[in-house]
């Protein structure tokens, strides 16, 4: 039994000339609501395909729940205790919601009939509703209760906000944190909505550019990382390389903005050394400390 | 008792639920004898982790503002009167507001500031132990 | 797993139910019409014949549907959503493709059976001579084979191309054997594509061709290992 749920290292794919995978290493911890940051076309959904089983890694390693990720057999053995809901979520068109549940069901013995019930009624799904009649959002959240009613212990989402109104993200979330408080039960969804991500995630994995970005426990990203930004009397064009080694840059006529993990102090020290005008440090919110790092990274 | 969290204020969420706690402790709102909801319920209740919510108990429980009954709940402790916080932190207030203000002047950053306080507060629990 | 399967074929099976229905139908009004003595089993086999056809293209059609109906392994859509819930099931990629194949094999094999069964049933009704046993089974067995190596070909297909395409490219293949075999027949070789008339020279001569069985068994044989493998490390 391993600590690790997710275990993911040097991780490389490529479709033809594109390399959406270029060395990634992520690990999630058992337990963990995790959410998983990255802008389009970082490489999450593949990720993801990799560790379902549904392509191979051109390199590296991946686990889950101890298992390689990469052995067909293995893959099957993790698949039983898993569940997935994938990025597009077009379904069956010939089945209604209890076609597709019982589909569903007929491969996890350990099914909750009883969370089934229970998101049947807060999803405001119906039995007998048609597949193809179903709006997207209400797609979605049938998803969500094939996913969350399996009895799996790892639970990987992509994108499962995605065409949901703000009721339904609501819905979405308290379902996931109900989750959480069970033991043992591991969550890792991708998303766009940092805002809320930061709302209920315990554990944080990016991606940028095929490689990973932020992989720790949110409360110590939140503890550590902070945004300087300072004011020079000069252009701030020699001074940026100062920085660099410290954290990310961002650059701006007179004004430079670092994002420092860890290293204020240094960054502060710096600052006052070159005479900076104004020094000002600023605790972040997810989406800040991601932006930061992803601007800084394209320049 | 309604909680109102911001969690993308850059303010841990833990903090401020602690933070919400013990206003509602000074102000009266949560009497000394009161149950706080479980941590599942609070978590699903305010759609937050429910390690957040764990951590800001155990946090407050061992700051004595509330004890943790197993089995039973979170209950607010009778340690605390809150008139009497109350108007320690009125007598005290106005002091700490002259210092912030003049460490500000000094042309301190806000952090910096905090770290001075943090390290006074240190000095003070070292002579105690 | 098996009730998605008939799930999905079930519009399918409704087609060729109807085509079924409709042959039999105008196979009954030609021999009622039909002058001429001739025994029961010209009869039989002029249906067969028919049937030959049909049952192919009955295959095809499961095996499309089978495999294809939301052009699940074909590469065009290869990343069809339904197609990614199926694979995060835990079954294996080769169970699941069997499980389609089967039911597309099974429903065909009740249509020859039904077919063939149902003429040799009513010929007696309209007066004909009945069949025996031996022709009525050499004649199943040898349909059997054709509908075989045209459904290995169209699961084939099926792998790499679109629905519609597979479908279109193994009737196309079938309609190209059948030109064929015309040809050949007016040239009088016996070597022909189509099992019914290896049936009929069986019958006729006592001998079967037996490369040529066992060249269709091995062609529709491989051709459904090559999908399995294709399937099994296809990316998604």
């Amino acid at each position: 039994m391993t600590d690790l749920a997710i275990e993911i290292d040097g991780l490389r794919k490529s479709f033809g000339a594109a390399r959406a995978l270029d060395g990634l290493n992520i690990s999630v911890p058992r337990g963990s609501l995790a959410g998983f940051a990255g802008l389009n076309g970082a490489g999450k959904t593949t990720t993801l395909r990799i560790l379902m089983g549904m392509a191979k890694p051109d390199a590296g390693s991946a686990r889950m729940l101890g298992l390689d990720a990469t052995d067909p057999r293995q893959n099957l053995e993790i698949r039983r205790r898993t569940a997935f809901v994938p990025e597009k979520k077009t379904l069956f068109p010939y089945m209604n919601v209890a076609d597709a549940i019982a589909f569903t069901r007929s491969f996890y013995p350990k099914w909750r009939g009883d969370l089934e019930k229970k998101y049947l009624d807060a999803f405001e799904l119906g039995y007998t509703q048609r597949l193809p009649a179903l709006s997207k959002g209400a797609l979605t959240k049938l998803h969500l209760l094939l996913a969350l009613s399996r009895g799996a212990e790892l639970i990987l989402m992509d994108e499962p906000t995605d065409g949901l109104d703000p009721l339904g993200v609501e819905v979405f979330l308290q379902a996931l944190v109900g989750l959480a408080a069970e033991e043992g039960v591991t969550v890792l969804f991708s998303s766009h909505r940092l805002n809320e991500m930061e709302q209920v995630v315990d554990y944080l994995c990016a991606i940028h550019k095929g490689r990973g970005l932020m992989n720790a426990p949110l409360d110590d990203l939140k503890a550590s990382c902070r945004r300087v930004v300072m004011v020079f009397t000069a252009d701030t064009e020699r001074m940026a390389g100062e920085f660099s080694n410290i954290g990310t840059v961002r650059r701006d006529g007179r004004t430079l903005t670092v994002l420092a993990n860890g290293e204020v102090d240094a960054v502060v020290e710096k600052a006052r050394r070159f005479e900076a005008r104004s020094v000002d440090v600023q605790v972040l919110s997810l989406k800040e400390m991601f932006l930061e790092l992803v601007k800084g990274d394209a320049k | 008792m309604d909680f109102r969290l911001n969690p993308n204020s850059g303010v841990p969420i833990y903090l401020q639920l602690m933070d919400q706690i013990k206003h509602g402790i000074e102000t009266g709102a949560l009497q000394p004898g009161d149950q706080l909801p479980g941590i599942r319920k609070l978590a699903e209740t305010v759609v937050m982790n429910p390690n957040t919510v764990s951590k800001a108990y155990r946090e407050l429980e061992h700051e004595g503002y509330i004890e943790v009954r197993h089995g039973a709940g979170a209950f607010i402790s009778a340690k605390f009167h809150s008139d009497e916080v109350h108007d320690r932190m009125e007598k005290v207030r106005p002091l700490i507001e002259k210092a912030v203000a003049a460490a500000v002047k000094s042309g301190l950053t806000q952090e910096e500031i905090r770290r001075l306080m943090e390290a006074e507060l240190l000095k003070v629990e070292g002579s105690r132990s | 797993m098996w009730r998605k399967a008939w799930w999905e074929t079930r519009s399918r099976v409704v087609i060729s139910g109807l085509l079924l229905v409709a042959s039999l139908l105008i196979e009954v009004f030609v021999v009622k019409e039909g002058t001429g003595p001739g025994t029961g089993y010209d009869w039989f086999l002029k249906y067969a014949k028919l049937a030959a056809v049909l049952a192919p293209l009955v295959a095809v059609t499961l095996a499309g549907s089978g495999l294809n109906s939301q052009t699940h392994w074909g590469l065009t859509q290869g990343m069809h959503p339904s197609t990614v819930f199926l694979l995060s099931m835990p079954i294996s990629r080769r169970r699941a493709l069997f499980t389609r194949a089967a039911t597309g094999a099974i429903f065909t094999a009740l249509y020859i059976l039904l077919s063939l069964g149902l003429f040799s049933l009513m010929l007696p009704m309209l007066g004909r001579q009945g069949v025996e046993w031996s022709q009525f089974l050499s004649a199943i067995a040898f349909i059997s084979l054709g509908s075989f190596a045209a459904f290995g070909f169209a699961t084939f297909l099926a792998t790499f191309l679109d629905e519609q395409m597979a479908g279109g490219g193994a009737i196309g293949f079938i309609c190209g054997g059948l030109g064929a075999g015309a040809l050949l027949d007016w040239s009088n070789v016996h070597f022909h594509p189509m099992s019914w008339l290896i049936g009929e020279m069986f019958i006729r001569t006592g001998k079967v061709v037996w490369p040529l069985v066992l060249l269709m068994f091995a062609a529709g044989a491989a051709c459904l290992v090559a999908s399995a493998v294709i399937v099994e490390k296809k990316e998604y």
